[in-house]
Formats: structure tokens, sequence, C-alpha cells
């Protein structure tokens, strides 16, 4: 695991409250945030900086309502 | 000088001056007497009979045949003059008619003469070989006073109170009617006896013809449906939201031949830890779609011809734990029909998101869009969804 949770969540935290920003399970990383103050793809290119590495699918990434979660699962 | 029976031993030897005088003769083995009223037939000696001649030399003479009726016993007769075998007292008996004849001349039956007397049941005897009600055969008849003329009808003198006449011809019954010096003829109706008309059976309407049911039973057999290995994270329930709603079909061509009694199903998830989704429900329905169309919606629009939608299971929880086939047996079984595509709609109502969720091991098609999901926070989805074109998780169905 190379992902630093730690420093993804610092940097997300910039946009809005982090909720989860986590392996789901062994195959897949799930960040959830709420009152997000920028647009998705702001936040995508973050998250995608850092994970990238491990978990290179996005699966799934809805904004709606002040409210981000996205999937990324490994190829 | 008169001479009594009881005097004479030799019928034949009767002094022919006797029989001159005209008091006595014998006629054809009878006895006849004329004038005389003082003749006895106490005695059996008087031959075949006794004739009784009033003496102007025409038919207004009064016979008594007497024969076979001997050989009948008192219980047959039923009359309490005839007694000891010694004839008849003939007591009371008086007459104004011209001729009065008593005949029995067939004694091989016990039809003929018999004496009528008070309280005796006349027999006028029956039809269809009916038993009378006087238990007896010995039967009269007696007809009231008719007329063959059409159209004749009696006066108010040509009966008597309680009389009946009867216009054969015409078959109607009259009698009088009213009290004395103010009678009227009445008349009974001429109808013909008619057929009891028979009411009609009511219609009853016919009773729809019931296609056969086809047999559903419980066969024990699983079919697995084609697997595949690809993930799909939305599939059953998506772990990431609140609330999902995902639908499959499955094509009668996956389903073989014949109707199902489909009493549950797996379906092979993989990537959870210990998780468990609360509160979810399984609805199962034909559709005539081989798969899901554009703008179908969570309410079923568009989905074409969906029918039998049944509930088999309710408000469970699923424990989608770890990986591999998750059995779901069904509280109400479903009858799949052989012949429609079976829709499988699986509703995940538990109103919150947990990390840790996996995912459902699918198999991929291109050829159909047999899958189709929606998700959403807060509250359940509604309006329209996604269509699946490639896949459907691994599925196995209970019958």
């Amino acid at each position: 695991m190379s992902i630093n949770k730690i420093n993804l969540t610092n940097e997300l935290n910039n946009y809005g409250n982090v909720i989860l920003c986590d392996e789901n399970n062994s195959e897949s990383f799930i960040v959830v945030m709420d009152n997000i103050i920028t647009d998705v793809t702001t936040l995508k290119d973050i998250i995608e900086t850092h994970i990238l590495k491990d978990f290179q699918i996005l699966k799934n990434i809805r904004m709606s309502d002040g409210k981000l979660k996205c999937l990324y699962v490994k190829n | 000088m008169p001479i009594f029976l009881n005097q004479i031993r030799d019928i034949y030897n009767i002094p022919t001056y006797l029989n001159r005088l005209g008091e006595l003769s014998i006629e054809d083995n009878n006895v006849v007497l004329n004038y005389s009223s003082s003749a006895s037939t106490i005695n059996t000696s008087i031959g075949a009979g006794l004739t009784i001649q009033d003496g102007d030399g025409i038919d207004s003479d009064v016979t008594f045949r007497i024969g076979a009726l001997n050989t009948l016993s008192d219980n047959e007769l039923n009359i309490s003059e005839y007694v000891d075998n010694k004839g008849y007292k003939n007591l009371g008996f008086f007459t104004e008619l011209n001729d009065i004849v008593l005949s029995n001349s067939d004694t091989g039956t016990t039809d003929g003469v018999r004496v009528i007397k008070e309280k005796d049941i006349i027999n006028g005897g029956t039809i269809n070989n009916e038993t009378p009600c006087s238990e007896s055969n010995r039967n009269i008849k007696f007809l009231v006073k008719s007329s063959t003329i059409e159209g004749s009808k009696p006066e108010v003198a040509d009966l008597l109170p309680g009389e009946l006449m009867i216009n054969v011809c015409d078959g109607i019954l009259y009698t009088l009617k009213g009290k004395p010096d103010s009678y009227e003829v009445i008349k009974f109706n001429g109808l013909t006896i008619q057929e009891p008309v028979t009411p009609e059976e009511p219609v009853t309407p016919e009773e729809p013809v019931t296609p056969e049911e086809p047999l559903y039973y419980n066969q024990n057999k699983t079919l697995t449906l084609p697997e595949g290995d690809s993930q799909k994270w939305h599939y059953p329930a998506y772990g990431l939201y609140d609330y999902s709603h995902t639908m499959y079909i499955i094509r009668s061509s996956e389903l073989g031949e014949g109707t199902k009694l489909i009493s549950g199903l797996e379906i092979e998830v993989a990537g959870y830890s210990s998780y468990i989704y609360e509160n979810q429900t399984i609805k199962l329905a034909h559709t005539s779609d081989l798969e899901f169309g554009s703008s179908v919606k969570v309410d079923l629009t568009n989905i074409n011809n969906v029918t039998n939608i049944t509930t088999v299971k309710s408000e469970f929880d699923f424990n989608a734990t770890g990986s591999g086939y998750k059995e779901v047996d069904f509280d109400t079984n479903f009858r799949y029909n052989g012949t429609d595509s079976l829709l499988i709609i699986w509703e995940n109502r538990d109103g919150d998101w947990d990390s840790g969720f996996g995912y459902a091991v699918s198999h991929f098609d291109n050829e159909y869009a047999s899958s189709w999901y929606q998700y959403s926070d807060n509250s359940y989805p509604s309006a329209y969804g996604t269509k699946d074109q490639s896949y459907r998780p691994n599925f196995k169905i209970k019958y």
C-alpha cells in the first residue's frame, strides 16, 4: 500500500469535509466528502494523483447536493 | 187351493189340474209362480231359478237365477243374508223395475253379481292395473248421465242435486249449483288434460373454460445461469449508497422448457467484509421483454407486459459477508410460466451506506441488456436508471 491517505485527506479537506478516504476492501478505494466547495474535476485530479498507482479504474463518481462519492478499483 | 213348495216331493208329480190353474208351473227347469207372493226359497229344490210372473203376458216379470254363487264363501260374498249354504233370505228386496236379471255366468272369476248393501264400497275399478282402494278386484261401473251430442247440456230438470251429467263429445261435466227452487246448471271445464308444463331449466351460463393449470411443483433442482467473473459493484445492492434498485431479465431460453415453481435464488458476490444489507426486498414477475429497453423507470415503466408481480422475499437482511453464492430462500414461491422472461427486482432500502462492501461476480454478454440499476442517497431512487448492456450477476435459480 503506497497510498498516503493522510496527505490525500488533507488535500481534499481544502475543498470540503472528508468523511471517508480509505480502502473499501482489498480491491477498491472510496472517497466520500460533503460540504464541497469545488467542482468534481478538481477533486478527481487530487484523488487520482494519490491512488492511481494502486487503484487504476474509476468505477463510480457522483457529486450531488455538495456530497461526493467515488469508487476506484484495481485493474 | 194354495200349494206350498215344501209339500212337493216330486216336482214332476204335480197334479195337472194345479198346472192348469196357472199358479205354479215349470219351464226350462225353472219354478214359475203366477200371482203368488208366498213362494219360499229356503229349500234348495227350486231348480236353476225362480221366475215370478205378473200374469199380464208381457215382459214384466222378475227372474232370479241362482247358480254358481253358492260356490263362493261368505267372506268372498260379504253378504250376511247368505247363510248355511241354504240360499238367500232375500230380505228387503223391493223393486219397481220391470226386469231385474242377476247373472253370474262365469264361475272362474270373482267378477259378477253381488248384492250391494249399506256401507259397501262401490269399486269402480282402476286404471293402469292399480290396486283399488277397496282392496278388491270385484268392481262395478257406474256412469253418470251422459250425452254424445256436441253442445248438448242438461236443464235443471234433468238433474237431481248432486247428480252429474257429462257431455262426452264436449268433455264437459255438469251438475246443479244452488238451493232448492234456485238451482242452476254449472259446468266444469272441458279443457284437454295437458301435459304439465315442465318449467324450463334455467339456463346456467357455461362455466368459463379455465385453461388447464400448468403443473407447478418443487422439483428440488437448481439451475445455474451463465457465469462470469466480472466485478459489478452495484449489484445486487450498492453498498456505497443508501438505496439502490436493480433489476435483471432472465430469458426463457436460459430457464429451459416447462413451468417452474421458483423457490429461491443464489447470487454470487465477492469482496465483502462482514457486511449485511438490511431491509431488502426481492420481487419476481413475467415480462415479454428479452432485455431492458430505453427509458425504463423504477416503477417498471417501459418494461413490456409485466405480469404476476410477486414479492417473494420482503424486508429481509441480506448477509453478503465474504465471497461465493449467497442463498435467498423465498417466503412466497413464484410460478414461472415457462414462456415469458423472468424479471427479478432487487430493492435495497437499507437507508445507509458503509465501507466494506463488495460486488456481484457477473457474467458478460454483449448481446442483451440483461441488467438495470439505479441508486441514490437520502431517498429511494425513482425515475430513470441505467440499463447494463453487458453484465448480469451470476445467478442460480432454485425450483
